[in-house]
């Protein structure tokens, strides 16, 4: 089967710094996947590549078996690349509704000049009930009229997958989904992404530093440390490999 | 070879003083993170105090030249970081850029309300005996450019010695890498910088005195030229090398003068290129060089800092103040019709037409957060076109105002594609570039304008309509202007909108979503020099006659400034402008003040920009809202 998305020996280097040394992954259509590593490992610098916030120095990332490699961020979003960034990226001065309804005319491509020049700003019915639904399926639903500046942590990233699903990815890259959220929220999360999962059958890479979170949610895990894959695998065997053991707790353990 | 030679030394002093701004430009913009438009205009103010203490008040030389250079230069400097630019450290780039844009068209100003505005001839150079004349064979130069050369050689290298050997250049050098880095170490990283504005107002002050007698006049517009040509030697430098920013100036001093020498005089290239030389040479580099790009953000502790608060406003007026305004402005409409004499109604009228021009900077700015210093050029193309196809071929006005609006709107998002992945400063610098280069090579072309008399523009007949009375005309106005406005309110409110809200908190996640960022920003350029393109078209046939000196690119400065002070997001904020751009010298010159008031009320008025965003309209507005208890929000 071909993978929903495919990076090949990513290599990419800041200055003389070292980000990632031939990093290969690959993530089937509907799997989701764990990338697990210290602080300072590459895993957003990982994301970037991927998504094509960065250029990678070498490598090739492709999506369901197109090269995608040289093609821009926007590009990627077309053919279904989603993700959502470690410092939260929301559009300040816009509401929740507001932020899911452009999500979702930039995935239909409706709207556009001559529709606002004809009042067409407002959402359609088919809008609205696209945008109650992401609302309901995340749990904003006491927040949809707030400014997201308004909101907590754990909320804006609820606002930012939820802004990501509505664009309904193949794959969709999560950058440290639990990080702010309560115990309560983050099984929410889970939930959720279980539910997404299910019902549309979409591909989750996640980076997370919640062990427990996301050993019950992936199938397997990828370790990243020092810009190396250095073990991937199901859980419990990737747990085990000493060399995982090392960069987690250090040489002594 | 005697001959390139002697053209090249010539050139020389010029490139000494372009150099000398550039490394004082650098110094500021790498310590406290302003890049400082206005520092051309600093330059102007101790030309101007030194022309004024010799000249007028008859002080000895040097005691004018200590005062103006060494007195009057730094501590323009330290009021400018200690008064404004300290409190802006972490303001977004939008409103740094605004600020310093009113510090340029205000301090001229200020300083010619106190000078007065006459021209003045003969400014006065710092050598004591300036008609002495350096000769080594054939080549000569006369003390004032001497001067020009040592001055720069002992600055620099004294700057030099500074930076690489002492505690304090250590302190610069460190808090140019990061500022909170050093605060962490230990450095007052505020001293520091207070520091390098007062040396750099110091190199503004000697650039000032230096330049001014290489010209005939005393002129502030020599001075952007001198802030454009220093920009491009600084971006030469990449905001960062002092050598290569020294070079940098040398390199384009010499080119002009030598450029000068070999172009036949009154061809089209002498008159256009060598002047617009700088621009050009500032435009390619921006486009070429993307370390600019990346150089911006390094500071490792950047992230540190709390997010800028948002320049959004969330303001939604219910039905009841829609039906208030609407009622309003008919009242206002009809009464200008009834009451107001003939002058008057011209004046309101000019106001209506700026108020459409302005709107493109409501669109620009206030939608998508971006500073365009292009406005009055775009405006003068949709002028210049309609007018020429109006002359030449017939073309009815009307549909000549609409091709003018296209020709602008494309030319508009021509220009502004290589320029947008600059983003920020740099992009506002292309724009002025180029507002700066079509001001000195295209508009004054036989071709375009009409030459020195103008173009004599018919006004619109459509039909059994005639808009040649001024009545007429005014409703003409209105109505274009009730056009654009609804027009302007459906896309800030519509998808377009929306997105360009979007881009402005996060253009990452504008794209994640797949947005094309570059194609969003075209789109809201385009539309916006199209509006400009309108409207200049329309305030042609309001004046029945143009000329280049109706769309200099310092109008495009100064309509900024004063968009931005009372509103740029809001259409009402576009006609107060419009109307205050028309009426406000009226007011000045009725209650005895200079005319220049209007620069100086205008440009300082946009230092409230960083308190007020949404402008002075909207926050009076407010201020009103909140006398009533209850419906305060």
């Amino acid at each position: 089967m071909t993978p929903a998305l495919e990076a090949r020996s990513i290599r990419k280097s800041f200055g003389g710094v070292t980000a990632l040394i031939d990093v290969s992954m690959v993530v089937a259509p509907g799997e989701t996947v764990g990338l697990i590593g210290p602080n300072g490992a590459g895993k957003t610098t990982l994301f970037d590549c991927l998504s094509g916030v960065q250029r990678p120095d070498g490598g090739r990332v492709s999506m369901a078996g197109r090269d995608v490699t040289h093609l821009p961020v926007h590009r990627r979003a077309r053919l279904g690349l989603g993700r959502t960034f470690q410092r939260v990226e929301l559009f300040p001065g816009l509401t929740v509704r507001q932020h899911l309804l452009l999500a979702e005319r930039v995935r239909t491509g409706e709207g556009g000049l001559w529709g606002d020049l004809r009042g067409q700003g407002l959402a359609s019915r088919s809008e609205q009930a696209t945008v109650e639904a992401m609302i309901g399926l995340v749990g904003l639903d006491g927040a949809a009229d707030a400014l997201v500046e308004s909101l907590d942590l754990g909320h804006r990233r609820l606002v930012e997958l939820a802004r990501a699903l509505v664009g309904r990815p193949t794959v969709l890259l999560l950058d440290e989904p639990s990080s702010g959220l309560d115990h309560v929220e983050t099984q929410a999360m889970v939930a959720t992404l279980d539910a997404v999962r299910r019902e549309r059958g979409t591909a989750v890479v996640l980076v997370e530093h919640d062990l427990d979170m996301v050993t019950t949610v992936a199938e397997r895990l990828y370790v990243l440390d020092h810009g190396v894959v250095i073990a991937h695998g199901e859980p419990e065997r990737v747990f085990a490999e000493p060399g995982v053991r090392t960069a987690y707790l250090g040489a002594s353990a | 070879m005697t001959e390139f030679l002697r053209f090249a030394l010539s050139g020389l002093p010029l490139g000494c003083v372009y150099a000398l701004m550039a490394v004082g430009l650098v110094l500021t913009c790498r310590t406290s993170g302003v890049f400082n438009l206005a520092f051309g205009a600093q330059a102007f103010v101790s030309a101007a105090v030194h022309y004024q203490l010799h000249e007028v008040y008859e002080w000895p030389r040097a005691a004018s030249l200590v005062v103006a250079v060494a007195v009057a230069g730094p501590i323009l400097g330290v009021i400018l970081d200690r008064g404004l630019f300290r409190y802006l450290r972490s303001s977004p780039v939008v409103v740094r850029l605004v600020v310093a844009l009113g510090l340029l068209v205000a301090l001229p100003a200020m300083v010619e309300v106190w000078v007065g505005s006459g021209v003045k001839f003969d400014p006065p150079g710092v050598a004591p005996n300036p008609d002495r004349v350096f000769r080594w064979g054939d080549y000569a130069l006369n003390a004032d450019q001497v001067a020009a050369v040592v001055a720069t050689v002992v600055l620099v290298g004294a700057l030099t010695i500074l930076l690489a050997s002492t505690r304090l250049g250590l302190r610069m050098r460190a808090v140019v890498e990061s500022p909170r880095l050093s605060e962490l170490a230990g450095v007052d990283a505020d001293r520091v910088t207070t520091a390098a504005w007062l040396l750099s107002g110091l190199m503004a002050g000697l650039a000032g005195v230096l330049l001014s007698p290489l010209f005939a006049t005393l002129d502030d517009v020599n001075f952007t030229v001198l802030l454009v040509a220093a920009i491009a030697a600084a971006a030469f430098g990449r905001l960062s090398s002092i050598t290569l920013t020294l070079a940098g100036g040398l390199v384009l001093g010499v080119t002009q003068q030598v450029l000068a020498g070999y172009l036949p005089l009154d061809s089209v290239l002498a008159q256009g290129l060598r002047p617009s030389l700088p621009f050009a040479m500032l435009f390619l580099l921006l486009l070429v060089l993307p370390g600019l790009r990346a150089g911006a953000v390094d500071d490792p502790l950047a992230g540190v800092d709390p997010p800028p608060p948002p320049l959004t406003v969330a303001h939604r007026h219910g039905i009841t103040s829609r039906l208030v305004q609407a009622a309003g402005v008919t009242a206002l409409v009809v009464a200008a019709l009834v009451f107001v004499s003939d002058y008057w109604l011209f004046l309101l009228s000019t106001g209506v037409v700026f108020a459409i021009v302005f709107l493109s900077i409501t669109v620009i700015t206030g939608m998508a957060g971006m500073v365009s210093l292009a406005q009055a050029t775009f405006a003068g193309v949709g002028a210049f076109t309609a007018a020429q196809l109006a002359v030449r071929y017939d073309v009815p006005i009307l549909l000549g105002m609409f091709l003018g609006a296209v020709l602008a709107a494309g030319l508009g998002a021509l220009m502004a594609l290589p320029a947008l992945r600059l983003g920020g400063v740099h992009l506002t610098l292309a724009t002025l570039a180029f507002a700066l280069m079509v001001d000195n090579v295209v508009f004054p072309l036989d071709a375009v304008s009409g030459g020195s008399l103008g173009l004599a523009v018919p006004r619109p007949l459509v039909g059994p309509f005639d808009f040649s009375g001024d009545t007429a005309f005014f409703l003409l106005a209105v109505a274009v202007f009730a056009v654009a406005g609804v027009a302007t309110v459906l896309v800030r409110r519509g998808t377009v909108g929306t997105t360009l809200a979007a881009m402005r908190g996060s253009e990452v996640a504008t794209a994640a979503m797949g947005v094309n960022p570059l194609r969003a920003k075209a789109l809201a350029f385009a539309l916006s020099a199209g509006v400009a393109g309108a409207g200049g078209a329309l305030y042609a046939a309001l004046l029945g006659r143009i000329s280049p000196a109706d769309f200099t690119s310092f109008f495009g400065l100064f309509w900024v400034v004063l968009v931005v002070t009372l509103g740029a997001r809001s259409v009402e904020g576009a006609l107060v402008a419009g109307v205050a751009f028309a009426a406000f010298p009226e007011f000045l010159d009725a209650v005895g003040l200079p005319g220049e008031m209007a620069y100086v009320v205008f440009g300082l008025g946009a230092l409230s920009f960083a308190r007020h965003p949404e402008g002075a309209v909207e926050a009076a507005r407010r201020g009103v809202t909140a006398l009533w208890p209850g419906r305060a929000r």
